[in-house]
């Protein structure tokens, strides 16, 4: 697992460029995904991004401020099959800051694996909550504090504040512990995976999920390319 | 006015041109929601609604709802419609600003790109969660709760009573939404006589 998670840090880095990473150990492959987040066709790329692409409440008059798809950060990445082990690279701790703004968009959470912190930066107490089926919290976190939540139920949260209603993140609990958390043009590898067919799914803030059946055979490398954008949608451009 | 019809809707379960709902015997539904813990911010619509799977087809509101886009908002930033009713997106802006639809969830389409004095017509078939978004601008997101029936009532504000009149006599299933989701989501079984009035609690619990 030391080897994993060496390599799992190369996806946070976000390379440029495809990672230079060793080949998969014997009798295991490897999966490499280029991860882009694109606008939808006809949707020009913003001339400067005042505030990165986080989700609150707008400035006065900053309304109207575009969505950088070149500068997305927070794009969840995980693997899904029977065949995986258990003990996968998700991280064993995850953490949201609340301050003026949300400093995350989108939290990505192992089942059961991934500890979630949440920290407090405001001056006053906040309560955040969220639930789904059958999991959910809700916190009441004092000035400058932290406190940790988890999530054991695979799907899609959304963290709101009672505070400050414009605050909110989604929160995707993946249903592996084979999870990344990568930016726009950034790679997440996944490595010593045993040979076999997984559902691969990319899910990024505000976009439709995108996902795949990939095939990973021993002492093999595989790439995919993936792209998270609008135009998967089916209307005037048809889902691939 | 550029039409866009981009949903199919005609695979709704009650959704259909004839009218049985209209001339079924009908009954109430009174309740009160029953929240197992305080909720301190904002009081949020909480949507209690009625389906079956039976359940009489009815023609949908010939009125469409209307969502503005001006100032980069969606207005209303949140409504609820009933399966198979027309929404009109009309970007209201003052100034040359295109905008731009897509909804995630129960329904996942793109709407198209529209400028300032355009609408485009859409028809949401499936019930449920519709969360709208633009991609264009960042800040612009909103929600419609899309009933699976007619039979349904938002509960928001500080009282929890609600009241779901002209409900068609029979077995119910009443489930809720939530607009910010705190607690689970209810469900429990209702039966409705014609003429009167069925009393539930729903309880919300964490």
């Amino acid at each position: 697992m030391r080897r994993a998670a060496a390599l799992a840090a190369l996806l946070a880095a976000g390379c440029s460029g495809p990672p230079d990473v060793p080949p998969p150990p014997p009798g295991t492959g490897q999966l490499l995904v280029h991860v882009v987040a694109r606008p939808r066709d006809g949707v020009s790329a913003p001339a400067s991004t005042s505030s990165g692409y986080g989700r609150s409440a707008p400035a006065p008059g900053a309304q109207f401020e575009r969505v950088d798809y070149g500068s997305m950060k927070d794009i969840a990445v995980w693997l899904a099959g029977a065949t995986l082990p258990p003990d996968g690279p998700a991280p064993r701790t995850e953490r949201l800051r609340v301050g003026k703004l949300l400093d995350r968009d989108l939290v990505l959470l192992a089942a059961g694996r991934t500890r979630l912190e949440i920290a407090n930066e405001r001056a006053s107490a906040v309560t955040v909550f969220c639930a789904g089926e059958r999991d959910g919290f809700e916190l009441d976190i004092p000035p400058g504090q932290t406190r940790e939540a988890a999530l054991r139920e695979p799907g899609r949260y959304e963290l709101l504040c009672d505070q400050d209603p414009s605050l909110r993140a989604t929160i995707v609990v993946a249903p592996s512990a084979w999870t990344a958390t990568v930016r726009s043009g950034g790679w997440a590898v996944f490595d010593a995976l045993p040979p076999g067919s997984y559902t691969l799914t990319v899910a990024a803030p505000r976009l439709p999920p995108w996902d795949r059946t990939v095939t990973v055979a021993a002492d093999r490398r595989e790439t995919v390319e993936a792209t998270a954008t609008v135009g998967l949608l089916a209307g005037p451009k048809r889902r691939p | 006015m550029r039409t866009l019809i981009a949903s199919l809707v005609l695979f709704s379960p009650a959704f259909a041109q004839d009218n049985a709902w209209k001339d079924a015997p009908k009954g109430t539904v009174k309740g009160t929601l029953a929240f197992s813990n305080p909720r301190p911010g904002p009081r949020q619509p909480v949507v209690v609604y009625l389906e079956r799977a039976d359940a009489p087809t009815f023609a949908p509101p010939a009125d469409p709802l209307t969502i503005r886009q001006k100032d980069a908002k969606f207005d209303p930033s949140f409504a609820v419609i009933v399966v198979g009713q027309k929404v009109v997106f009309d970007n209201n802006e003052s100034q040359n600003i295109d905008h731009n639809v897509y909804t995630l969830g129960a329904d996942e389409t793109d709407y198209g790109i529209f400028g300032a004095g355009k609408k485009v017509t859409a028809v949401f078939a499936k019930p449920g969660e519709v969360r709208l978004y633009c991609s264009v601008h960042k800040f612009m997101d909103g929600k419609i709760f899309v009933a699976p029936t007619p039979a349904f009532a938002v509960v928001e504000g500080e009282s929890d009573a609600f009241t779901i009149d002209g409900v068609p006599a029979g077995a119910w299933t009443l489930r809720t939404y939530q607009r910010a989701k705190r607690f689970h989501d209810a469900e429990l079984k209702v039966d409705v006589a014609a003429g009167k009035a069925a009393t539930v609690t729903v309880e919300m619990k964490r």
